[in-house]
């Protein structure tokens, strides 16, 4: 070869190490581990997994898993191997001490196995749940000791990852199967199709994509996770980011769902705005911006396990005499229905003081049940106003009554419900149920005049409802 | 056509379909099948297999898994086609792992499904070997996600061992066979997978199979023959409406002029 060829070569050779480097980088952001599965369930019995993740070599290795102490909630029923690890590639020895439950694999052969780095189930465990592990509940599923050997019988180091089992409906279920099936996938297309999923935990376990809404994406992944061709529903939420201002303070947050933390994030394409700065650890955007433009930008978000999500948002920067606008409450609005849009807002000025700007209302589509961004400009200042707005079929909250005793400056407020509703929450004290639909609260820590959340939440803990009531006899 | 053509019986004689499997009649006939063509070869090289299934339940979603061995099988992604019943739906397919294909669909409404779930263009690797095709994991939902039950035919590529047959006289483009089994077949196990015509170099001739009796069918080419050599195959999935199967497959050759 002459000498020329090997300068034409040089930085093709240059192009391929960085290549190569670059892809060693993304490994190493994951190290080896022994993962117990987080899992859902909202039936009788958990099915956890138990995964060796990111390794190479693997020889031999043994793990106790436990239930915490005086757990009545689960127990221990039995471990399963998989093929590979009953007799194909490592023979398995599993035996319980209580709600210990201690797994010994070894090769088959003695000698390392390589496993590609590709995720490899060592088996499952059942826990039986009882009729006390309710909506709320979580147990914890802790490695209490953990041993490997790698290649060539050396001891290898593996990251323990503990699980736990959480009583919510599986992501990707819909239907209560306990798990993602085609069944799931196709309740999500009747959905569409107009027979709606009404009930608010199903909803979210069909918004497998996180993106509010529920199209034939959520389907296709729930197919595709079925066949094997996705293991995970990692998944950064869908946000319209706030407006940030010119050399102010600005402080936005994005963030993944679904998938095993800790998470990892990183701007993969596009530009962020000069002087703002994503937190990899958290993905809060935060900084002062220096340039004043619309941004374009994807982030990407790894979690523990090595899985990765995208999504792509936009970021307006402009010089504006507005730094910054309250937070708007999510509302409700009945299919179909307009939703009630604040006329005006409250903003902060650059001075520091506050004031009441108005706001101009984009048309928004309430034809279709799911969380949709209404967006707004205030005035002629181009500064967009986003609030949440839940399409839903039904009130949840049908009536709040407030009393008012003046001398003890005592409150007293009742809220009429719809039976969905588990939990009201006002102003951030808890309501007491009184039977028949009716939540009550008696408080002297309220501000006569003052408008308060009232906050309501279904059996799992998700938000139905919030409405902000000014604390006035009614 | 029918006129013109001569009606030749093949008659599959005494104790073809052995009582192996016995099942409750009422069972055999209303329960969905899904199953897996078996293919007959002695070479090295592609061949087509086909996943089917016939119900008079409706069914809106679905799913099942083919295990193979790996050793004697090579399918990958791009060696899978959705076959025509699912092809409206939305579907998925996974290959990517040796010994394992799964595929699952759904659509919002349920219809009832008579034919072809997924063609699998497979490599035999070793001649002269049996590579067995299991189904594994099959569900089938209806439109209220009801699970469905069902009856499942496994299949295999393997060398043919049964009955050959050769009809000496030459046949018109259009023949339409009909065969005549000496028992009542389950004709949820009678379609294009199970009853095929191969041309002389062994590719698949588009027929129509159809139920005509209770224990006879007929085959007819989509469009005509050519002039040359052909094989009408009947393999052991033909099953008997008490689930018992073909004792042997046939082989019944013939030419066209």
């Amino acid at each position: 070869m002459s000498t020329q060829k090997v300068k034409q070569l040089i930085p093709l050779f240059m192009v391929f190490f960085i290549v190569a480097l670059s892809s060693l980088t993304v490994q190493a952001a994951v190290p080896s581990s022994l993962e117990i599965g987080e899992v859902r369930s909202i039936g009788r019995e958990a099915i956890v997994p138990v995964t060796v993740v990111n390794t190479t070599y693997l020889t031999s290795g043994q793990v106790e898993i436990s239930l915490p102490n005086h757990t009545k909630t689960a127990t221990l029923k039995k471990f399963e191997p998989t093929d590979v690890f009953d007799g194909e590639l490592f023979r398995t020895i599993s035996s319980f001490s209580g709600n210990t439950l201690k797994i010994d694999f070894q090769s088959q052969t003695s000698k390392e196995h390589n496993l590609n780095n590709e995720p490899t189930i060592i088996g499952y465990i059942t826990y039986e749940l009882s009729k006390d592990f309710v909506a709320g509940d979580s147990i914890k599923l802790d490695i209490s000791s953990l041993v490997a050997k790698g290649r060539s019988g050396t001891d290898l180091i593996l990251q323990s990852l503990p699980g736990k089992i959480v009583h919510k409906m599986p992501v990707g279920d819909v239907v209560g199967n306990n798990k993602p099936t085609v069944a799931g996938a196709m309740r999500v297309l009747q959905h569409i199709n107009g027979n709606t999923i009404t009930d608010r935990e199903a909803q979210l376990s069909a918004d497998v994509d996180k993106d509010g809404v529920l199209t034939q994406s959520d389907a296709q992944q729930i197919l595709d996770f079925t066949t094997g061709k996705r293991t995970s529903f990692l998944a950064i939420e869908a946000q319209e980011l706030d407006t940030a201002v010119l050399k102010s303070e600005y402080s936005e947050k994005v963030e993944a769902f679904h998938g095993r933390e800790p998470y990892e994030y990183k701007r993969k394409l596009g530009s962020l705005p000069t002087g703002v700065n994503l937190n990899t650890a958290t993905g809060e955007l935060s900084g002062s911006p220096t340039i004043a433009k619309s941004y374009s930008f994807t982030i990407q978000v790894t979690d523990a396990l090595g899985n990765t999500a995208d999504r792509a948002f936009t970021l307006d920067v402009m010089d504006s005499n507005i730094i910054s606008v309250e937070k708007l409450t999510p509302i409700n609005v009945k299919v179909g229905e307009k939703p009630s849009l604040p006329s005006e807002v409250t903003v902060t000025y650059k001075d520091k003081t506050k004031g009441k700007e108005k706001v101009q209302w984009d048309t928004v589509d309430t034809s279709v049940m799911g969380e949709i961004t209404a967006k707004g400009v205030i005035g002629d200042s181009g500064f967009k106003v986003t609030v949440i707005v839940q399409v839903v079929n039904t009130n949840y909250i049908n009536h709040i009554n407030v009393g008012y005793f003046q001398i003890l400056n005592f409150h007293t407020i009742t809220i009429d419900v719809n039976s969905e509703v588990y939990i009201v929450n006002v102003n951030g004290l808890n309501a007491h149920y009184e039977g028949d639909n009716q939540f009550s609260l008696a408080s002297s820590s309220l501000t006569s005049g003052a408008t308060v959340p009232v906050k309501v939440y279904d059996k799992y803990g998700n938000l139905l409802e919030t409405k902000m009531q000014k604390l006035v006899v009614n | 056509m029918k006129r013109n053509s001569k009606r030749l019986k093949v008659l599959v004689m005494f104790l073809l379909f052995a009582l192996i499997l016995p099942n409750p009649l009422v069972q055999a006939v209303t329960k969905p099948v899904v199953g897996v063509s078996t293919v007959y070869t002695e070479k090295v090289g592609t061949i087509q297999v086909g996943v089917f299934i016939a119900s008079d339940s409706k069914i809106a979603s679905g799913s099942f898994e083919l295990e193979y061995d790996e050793k004697l099988l090579r399918i990958r992604n791009q060696d899978l086609t959705i076959g025509e019943t699912i092809s409206p739906a939305l579907t998925s397919t996974n290959g990517a792992k040796a010994g394992t294909v799964s595929v699952s669909w759904a659509q919002a409404s349920e219809q009832t499904l008579n034919g072809t779930l997924l063609t699998v263009s497979a490599y035999m690797l070793k001649a002269g070997e049996t590579a067995n095709i299991s189904l594994k994991n099959v569900k089938l939902y209806s439109g209220n996600g009801t699970p469905i039950d069902i009856q499942l035919l496994d299949g295999a590529v393997k060398p043919f061992k049964g009955e050959t047959k050769v009809h000496n006289k030459k046949e018109q483009p259009n023949k339409e066979w009909t065969v005549t089994l000496n028992k009542e077949f389950n004709p949820s196990t009678l379609n294009k997978h199970t009853v095929v015509v191969k041309n002389s170099r062994g590719a698949l001739v588009e027929v129509k199979v159809k139920k005509k009796t209770n224990n006879s069918f007929t085959v007819t080419p989509i469009s005509n023959y050519g002039a040359g050599k052909y094989t009408l195959e009947i393999s052991e999935q033909v099953r008997s409406i008490n689930g018992s199967k073909l004792n042997k497959a046939i082989k019944h050759e013939f030419t066209i002029q």
